[in-house]
């Protein structure tokens, strides 16, 4: 054999072990994608065939059943105001970390970002007690406002980076014309950090949305649960309710896929940066 | 000019308090403060929802030390955390460099790999339920076609296959980060090195042994810290495919304190999350030190 053709017969085998490798990673998602469409009978006893009717009816039944316009509006609040409150604060207070001298900044900036080492559970205790003499008990405000503060410090993070690299002869010459702080953060600064505020949004937005741990011990209300709580909606208190449950991940799922095969570059940038985090 | 000048100088002495005050609102009343309070009330006496003034000292830590549950659960981790630094970060790396050799589709199969990762916990821990279902599940199903019948099991449901199963679940969601990281990272590898190693008549494996995997030396150490972290948090895939049996076999110390909370034992939750707290990052330090020397 000579070179070009070993060369080739390399190649043609990468492709096909990354191509059973795409399969593994696709074919767990698919296959619940296809029995969403199948009755509980066809799940059961022919789990690996094609369905023979789609049943588009499982949808409308776990639409109903499992609530689920209630948790995706209440999915899609909690999403939408934490990012909101974490990009426009984040932004705020990493341009001050970026840009200003001040005594305080690096110390500040230290306890900013000690806030992202710690594990959910070490805010938990207090956080119970707090929201109950808030009286937030139940409310998607007792989601959004811990959300907030724990996604803070990686949004200053990101954002504090991000700034730095803007040259400074920018704002030397804005400032010359005659720019207020404020003036030129919202003017020239944060136009130009569109792309980072972009992947922030992605990453923060989906964070929300995915988000379990804090909902599961703040919420105990039916009509105040996020999408992950609704998923457990189906294992039921009798039998589950298989072809509903796969419907329910496929919603659930939904919106992440679709995000994903639009912002395709910024959900791979926002999880290199986000990882971080962890 | 001048004047203005002047009058910038004492806006900026002011004003960055003022841009980061209400990011440390939040902060302090919902992140910072509920920290410190964990810590402080672990030392006192707290079942209910408010917290009681009742010194008690190291008693909660002593419960939970010598609680054979809480052994149990570290285990778990810790055998969680010597699997995920061997297994998906081999993985990510493999595919990574396999990704870089190839001329076409490579955007789409990252695309494609990447997949498993932009789902949360709990939808990854149903599509797994699924697939481990002991009669209608994919992987029986598979294995059943392909005329391994007598690998068929259980998976979840069985004590000894449990956690490994579980384990299989977190895998799948998390190889794609290390693949990410080692295609960003060998990008920055000069092509001159395996072109030189190509002249002394190095092989495929060569090349990876002393050029790739020393060159990517810090994304290594930064793969491994981020499975550190996670592998020691696990929570959302162990408590929706197992809830942390059959007989706590999959139980793990993020569970074990989360069973405080639900129970309103809230002075235990403290310190076992405090506990959690000191073990993650004493670990992962201690890993980023090592790696250092």
């Amino acid at each position: 054999m000579n070179f070009r053709t070993q060369k080739k017969v390399k190649i043609f085998l990468i492709y096909v072990f990354l191509i059973i490798f795409c399969l593994i990673a696709v074919l767990p998602i698919s296959w619940v994608w296809l029995s969403s469409f199948k009755t509980n009978r066809e799940i059961s006893f022919s789990p690996f065939v094609l369905p023979k009717q789609i049943r588009w009816q499982n949808y409308i039944e776990a639409w109903q059943e499992g609530n689920f316009s209630t948790c995706m509006w209440n999915s899609a609040v909690v999403a939408f105001i934490t990012t909101l409150f974490v990009v426009i604060l984040s932004s705020l207070a990493a341009y001050a970390f970026a840009k200003m001298r001040f005594k305080a900044n690096n110390l500040l900036f230290f306890i900013f970002f000690f806030g992202m080492t710690v594990p959910n559970p070490a805010v938990m205790g207090p956080l119970l007690s707090l929201v109950y003499k808030l009286r937030l008990t139940n409310t998607l405000w007792s989601l959004i406002f811990p959300y907030t503060a724990s996604h803070l410090s990686f949004g200053i993070l990101m954002m504090r980076a991000f700034f730095r690299e803007i040259p400074t002869e920018l704002e030397e010459a804005a400032k010359i014309d005659g720019c207020s702080s404020v003036q030129l953060l919202f003017l020239i600064i944060l136009p130009l950090a569109l792309p980072a505020i972009f992947v922030l949004t992605v990453l923060i937005f989906m964070g929300c949305w995915n988000e379990f741990y804090f909902a599961v011990i703040l919420i105990n209300d039916a009509s105040k649960n996020t999408l992950p709580l609704g998923l457990r909606a189906f294992e039921g208190q009798y039998a589950t309710n298989y072809a509903l449950q796969f419907t329910g991940i496929n919603i659930a799922a939904i919106v992440p896929i679709v995000m994903y095969i639009i912002f395709q570059k910024s959900f791979v940038k926002g999880a290199i940066a986000g990882s971080l985090k962890g | 000019m001048i004047f203005s000048g002047k009058s910038s100088k004492i806006k900026i002495t002011i004003s960055p308090y003022i841009f980061i005050l209400p990011a440390a609102l939040f902060y302090v009343i919902f992140r910072l403060g509920p920290i410190i309070l964990t810590v402080i009330l672990s030392f006192f006496r707290w079942d209910g929802i408010i917290p009681t003034s009742k010194f008690i000292g190291l008693k909660y830590y002593i419960y939970i030390l010598t609680d054979p549950l809480f052994r149990n659960a570290l285990f778990h981790n810790i055998i969680f955390l010597i699997l995920a630094i061997a297994i998906p970060v081999w993985i990510g790396f493999f595919l990574a460099v396999l990704l870089s050799e190839i001329p076409f589709f490579r955007t789409l199969f990252r695309a494609i790999l990447f997949l498993p990762c932009i789902f949360g916990g709990v939808v990854v821990a149903y599509i797994w339920n699924w697939v481990y279902h002991p009669f209608a599940g994919l992987l029986n199903g598979i294995l059943q076609s392909i005329g391994l019948n007598f690998l068929t099991s259980a998976w979840i449901g069985d004590t000894r296959l449990a956690l490994l199963s579980v384990f299989g679940a977190y895998s799948w969601a998390s190889y794609g980060y290390s693949m990410i990281f080692f295609l960003a990272g060998l990008q920055n590898i000069s092509p001159e090195l395996y072109d030189a190693a190509t002249v002394d008549g190095a092989n495929f494996w060569q090349k990876i042994l002393y050029i790739t995997i020393p060159s990517l030396r810090e994304v290594f150490t930064f793969v491994i810290v981020l499975r550190i972290l996670t592998s020691l948090k696990q929570f959302e895939i162990p408590f929706i495919l197992t809830g942390g049996g059959p007989y706590y076999a999959t139980d793990m110390m993020e569970l074990y304190t989360y069973r405080f909370i639900a129970d309103y034992e809230l002075g235990l939750a403290c310190a076992g999350a405090t506990l959690e707290a000191v073990i993650v990052s004493t670990v992962a330090l201690l890993f980023i030190r090592g790696r250092e020397k």
